[in-house]
């Protein structure tokens, strides 16, 4: 597994807002925690994938979920229902840069909060954050 | 919590700025009194199914006045020739003007225009009086801009790409105009491409391939030099790498699936449902394949060739 802690711990654990990355790249992993500007302390955590997103999931149990569609090992939208599963009221916003119709369709019957086409305009990306904190 | 409002945000801001002129432009026309709400959302309604001919694409383009275009209007009555045919001869366009012209015309911002024009609510000369009024009141200069942006991908790569009429020509031309404006938005704003070529055989140092899967299969790819790479992983990445280590080569098979995926999407646009396989990098490959694409993109830091076939790129 493999999860990254980029803001500080210093400081108490429960104020920081708490942000899984679930992509198989780790050029988007990156770039994402460099677009998102907002005004809070966030704790990044980083899945490769949607197995190693679901466990960190349970174990976490982040604020909200950015999550990729095509992985290998388990996909975005089987992690997607599996942690709707486990936390109906989980926030997660799909990332993709596949926004079809099918997709789309299979996000929302899935339970998924929004749904953002990479590439992500950072405005937008962050307005998006910003609805569900 | 409960139910969730779910918005597709990217793509809500896509078709907003599709219509956006349509709609702001069919405000503007009623704030002066050229309409009223009753017509504009009749005109609305009709405009969805209206295409945009020439004439009002070089009204707006500022490449030619209302009075030409009544006056190729008015020859077309004797001449048996289309009306970009007698605007050259006329000396009205030139023929990449024309081209740039013909590669924009589903612009669907301008179909309010043409509906105008089409319905007999105004004429070629109101039409281009209430355009010139509305740019000067609404800075237009960046959709403007875009427009022209697009039509130059597409019209370069309509002259430069000849694929002997293979049936599947227009689904190349639409991936390779997408794969360019990537390259130019992403890695390198001055870029050429040249004829395209048909390989069979090719040494590359590295290759990054994708499949796109679904009623029909389309291998795609690029492959280049392992200094061209590593420049162009920098660019995407925003890193400054020195070889082409893991995270490298994950920002060039991000940077294909990234192109892929919109051009999916565009698929789905038409009703075409497909999907990608996980993009995959190899190390001193030699294709050998049967009939394979190739169409050289030179960036300021070397070429790289896009490749793309129905047939497997091995």
């Amino acid at each position: 597994m493999c999860y990254n802690i980029i803001s500080s711990l210093m400081g108490g654990v429960s104020n920081i807002l708490k942000i899984l990355i679930c992509d198989d790249s780790i050029t988007i992993r990156k770039k994402l925690q460099g677009a998102i500007n907002i005004d809070k302390e966030i704790e990044f955590i980083e899945a490769k994938n949607g197995q190693e997103a679901f466990e960190l999931y349970k174990e976490k149990k982040p604020n909200v979920v950015f999550m990729d569609i095509i992985m290998p090992e388990k996909d975005g939208i089987e992690a997607l229902t599996d942690i709707m599963n486990f936390d109906s009221e989980a926030i997660v916003i799909m990332l993709s840069s596949v926004g079809t119709k099918k997709n789309l369709k299979d996000a929302l019957q899935s339970g998924a909060s929004d749904f953002i086409q990479k590439p992500w305009d950072v405005k937008n990306l962050n307005t998006v954050l910003l609805k569900y904190i | 919590m409960g139910c969730k409002e779910f918005k597709y945000s990217s793509f809500e801001v896509y078709i907003s700025e599709v219509i956006m002129f349509s709609v702001f432009f069919g405000q503007y026309l009623l704030n002066e009194g050229a309409l009223n709400r009753e017509d504009l959302n009749r005109l609305l309604d009709i405009s969805k199914k209206t295409r945009v001919k020439l004439g009002v694409l070089a009204i707006n383009s500022g490449l030619m006045t209302a009075d030409n275009v009544n006056r190729v209007n008015q020859l077309q009555t004797k001449i048996d020739k289309r009306f970009g045919q007698i605007s050259i001869d006329e000396g009205f366009l030139t023929e990449p003007e024309l081209g740039i012209l013909l590669s924009v015309q589903d612009s669907e911002h301008l179909k309010l225009s043409q509906t105008l024009i089409d319905q007999h609510i105004m004429s070629y000369e109101e039409v281009e009086s209430y355009l010139k009024k509305y740019k000067s009141t609404f800075s237009l200069s960046d959709e403007a801009f875009e427009d022209l942006r697009d039509g130059k991908a597409r019209t370069i790569i309509n002259a430069y790409l000849n694929f002997d009429n293979d049936a599947f020509s227009d689904l190349y031309k639409e991936y390779i105009t997408l794969f360019y404006k990537n390259v130019v938005r992403f890695i390198d704003s001055n870029i050429r491409i040249d004829h395209v070529e048909i390989i069979e055989s090719k040494q590359y140092d590295y290759i990054i391939k994708q499949d796109i899967i679904g009623h029909k299969r389309i291998y795609t790819g690029f492959g280049a030099k392992t200094e061209t790479l590593v420049k162009f992983a920098s660019q995407y990445a925003d890193e400054s790498f020195h070889s082409l280590d893991d995270y490298a080569q994950d920002a060039l098979g991000e940077f294909l699936n990234l192109n892929n995926g919109l051009y999916l999407v565009n698929l789905s646009d038409y009703g075409v449902d497909m999907d990608l396989e996980i993009q995959t990098i190899q190390k001193n490959h030699l294709i050998e394949s049967n009939k394979v694409y190739c169409i050289p993109f030179f960036t300021t830091f070397g070429r790289v060739d896009l490749l793309l076939s129905l047939n497997p790129i091995v």
